[in-house]
């Protein structure tokens, strides 16, 4: 791979102080959470059941409203698909991450429309987890707006042109919307899976190294040789496109 | 029992027939005895006379009776010694009690007779005895002994045989059921053989199926197990060793952080594999069609390309891809597209560089069934294998050393089966080829929603 590595610890979330409340029963689940989360430096509080999961949720602490629940699918008492439904109900806007153990399409569609944001599937790696929280936390990122900047490299959504230090990128039209995607979540990791989901709408982990392929395509015209780099692999988990160094 | 009804229901229809036999002979004797006495009766006394006698004389079976009587009673001619007590003189049959003069020792018998006043106002009595329905007893009790009894014991006989045979097979099958029930899986139900299926044989028939079924599930649930526990196992073993030489903390830190990720990858793999199998087994179970739309599967195909091309190339294989217009496909979308990009992504994973891969889209000829077909020239699947591809867990021995859930085809063959088409590997000289035909292509359930859920 041509592509520059790092690792994922260099990487220190830019959403980090950001609140987060877990709402899982599984204890060793929620301290490995906790654990990973509190290390990329989030505050994080956790709830072990559904019912106080969701008066938490919706008072906050110490009146500090939550900026993220990562909610488990099955839980004593009250379960995921309520507390959601229930907070929506009451207009808390808060974004939602669904654990589950269930891999059934049904559930995660079932679990999108009560008004989830993201959906893991148990088991799952923690970057993966770290990756899409980060994700949800810097959303939204002015859905409307029809250029996108990053550093040198530019994107006109409507013209669907894009352009480094004025230099026209040619890409093709899904070319366009990966490129799209990394410079909606700049400086951010990206996981294959998300990828996948979000730009070829595509759940399936393949055998090959088919995003690796297209991420060294992308990389090839937006960094020219000479260009400093704009994106990079981060060993394990996925890859990030931010401005040059 | 069988032969029991049988020999009632021919003793009932002799009866029957005896019965009407017997009905019809005395009305026609009764027609018979008015219209002579009637006739006799317009003649005049000497051509009566004359009658009787030859009546009685040319009676050589001694079953007719004629007589003429005076209005007194006295006897003028005939074979009778009076007029019979309680005999109507109305020119009817009755049956009443009589001896013949010409036949003394036959005695007083039961006979049909009629009488009747002639002009003269003598009276004329002419009748039959019963002998006739003698006769008819025993022609009919001779029918029975020569036919009925040889077929009731015919029918006695097939029927005992028949309960017994049936009864030795039930015994077989109890027998073959309580072997199957003590483990032996292998065992099936006895099937009687040669000829026509009966119900006894179809029934088994359709237990040995259900058997067949069972011992192929119960096989391949053994298998799975088998090969579950060794593809879990080599990755494991493989983490197992590298954490342990990381624990002993000989190593610089770039080595140990290597050796760390590697680990991870091989617990990564382990992941999968459970992951995989999980779904599978959700697909498998799943009757839904929540996912499902009208769709053209032509974009499937066109997506997957786009997806699956740079790889293609970066490997230096040729990947084509070839469209024939098809009608529109239930399906779900994003299950479709696994699949078919399962069958590209193993095909490119095991065609060597400068191999070809084709997918291709289009209508079968003959029946017209939609079909997606993905072809390579890489090694191929041995022909003892191509139904194995699809079990849970088969690689081939060749592949063996390549990384893989070794799931893919399963979970292919399960996605396929739920939208009704049929999952094929073939040869394709060399190498292999994949057909997923929409052959038996599944309507929708219910009414399309109006909106489509994607």
């Amino acid at each position: 791979m041509d592509i520059d590595t790092f690792d994922d610890q260099g990487w220190p979330p830019v959403t980090s102080k950001a609140h987060i409340l877990l709402i899982e029963d599984d204890r060793e689940t929620a301290d490995e959470i906790i654990r990973d989360m509190a290390d990329r430096g989030y505050m994080i509080s956790h709830a072990d059941n559904g019912r106080v999961g969701l008066e938490r949720a919706r008072e906050g602490k110490y009146d500090l409203k939550y900026d993220l629940l990562i909610l488990d699918r099955m839980l004593p008492e009250v379960d995921g698909l309520s507390i959601i439904s229930q907070l929506r109900a009451e207009d808390v806007p808060v974004p939602v991450l669904f654990l589950s153990a269930l891999n059934d399409v049904d559930e995660r569609v079932r679990g999108l429309k009560a008004g989830g944001d993201d959906y893991l599937t148990k088991p799952f790696v923690l970057s993966e987890l770290s990756a899409r929280v980060e994700a949800l936390l810097r959303r939204p990122a002015e859905p409307r707006t029809t250029r996108l900047r990053v550093g040198p490299l530019e994107l006109d959504l409507i013209s669907r042109e894009a352009n480094r230090d004025g230099r026209p990128v040619e890409l093709l039209p899904r070319e366009f919307k990966l490129l799209e995607y990394l410079m909606r979540h700049p400086a951010q990791v990206i996981t294959r899976a998300m990828l996948l989901e979000d730009v070829w709408n595509y759940r399936f982990s393949p055998q090959t190294n088919l995003v690796d392929v297209h991420i060294g395509k992308l990389r090839r015209k937006v960094d020219a040789p000479g260009d400093f780099p704009m994106i990079y692999n981060i060993r394990n988990v996925g890859f990030v496109l931010r401005e040059p160094q | 029992m069988f032969a029991c009804f049988f020999a009632g229901s021919s003793l009932l229809l002799f009866a029957f027939i005896y019965w009407r036999a017997t009905v019809f002979e005395t009305n026609r004797i009764d027609a018979l005895i008015t219209e002579d006495a009637r006739t006799l009766a317009s003649e005049d006394q000497d051509a009566i006379l004359a009658l009787i006698n030859t009546h009685v004389t040319g009676d050589f079976h001694r079953v007719g009776y004629a007589a003429l009587f005076a209005p007194n009673g006295n006897r003028i001619a005939g074979n009778l010694e009076g007029v019979p007590p309680g005999l109507p003189i109305d020119g009817k049959v009755h049956v009443v009690s009589a001896a013949r003069t010409d036949l003394p020792a036959m005695g007083a018998i039961d006979v049909r007779l009629a009488a009747l006043r002639i002009a003269n106002g003598n009276i004329l009595v002419i009748g039959r005895n019963g002998q006739y329905m003698v006769v008819l007893r025993e022609v009919v009790m001779h029918a029975l002994t020569m036919g009925a009894i040889p077929a009731m014991g015919l029918a006695l006989g097939a029927g005992m045989f028949l309960a017994w045979r049936t009864q030795q097979r039930l015994k077989e099958v109890h027998r073959a059921a309580e072997r199957i029930m003590g483990g032996e899986v292998h065992e099936r139900l006895p099937i009687a053989g040669v000829g026509p299926r009966d119900e006894l044989d179809r029934l088994s028939l359709l237990f040995n199926g259900i058997l067949d079924e069972t011992e192929r599930l119960l096989g391949e649930i053994k298998a799975t197990g088998d090969e579950i526990a060794h593809d879990l196992r080599t990755p494991l073993t493989r983490v197992r060793a590298r954490l342990e030489r990381t624990l002993k903390g000989d190593m610089g830190p770039e080595e140990t952080r290597e050796t760390v990720g590697k680990a991870i990858g091989g617990l990564d793999q382990a992941l999968a594999i459970i992951t995989a199998l999980l779904r599978i087994r959700e697909l498998e179970n799943s009757k839904r069609q929540r996912g499902f739309t009208t769709l053209d599967p032509a974009e499937v195909i066109l997506l997957i390309e786009e997806l699956y091309q740079p790889i293609a190339e970066t490997k230096d294989i040729a990947f084509t891809v070839d469209i024939a217009p098809v009608p529109p496909m239930f399906a779900d979308r994003d299950l479709l597209m696994e699949a078919v990009g399962n069958l590209v992504d193993n095909a490119l994973k095991f065609t060597p560089p400068g191999g070809r891969v084709t997918l291709a889209l289009g209508p079968r000829e003959g029946d017209g069934a939609t079909v997606i077909r993905v072809a390579d020239n890489g090694p191929g699947i041995a022909a003892h294998e191509r139904d194995l591809v699809f079990s849970r867990f088969y690689r081939s021995d060749r592949t063996r050393h390549l990384e893989g859930t070794g799931l893919g085809l399963s979970l292919v063959a399960a996605i396929a089966r739920l939208h009704g088409m049929a999952p094929r590997v073939g040869d394709n000289n060399p190498g292999c080829v994949v057909e997923l035909a929409a052959e038996g292509a599944i309507a929708p359930r219910a009414p399309v929603p109006a909106t489509p859920a994607v």
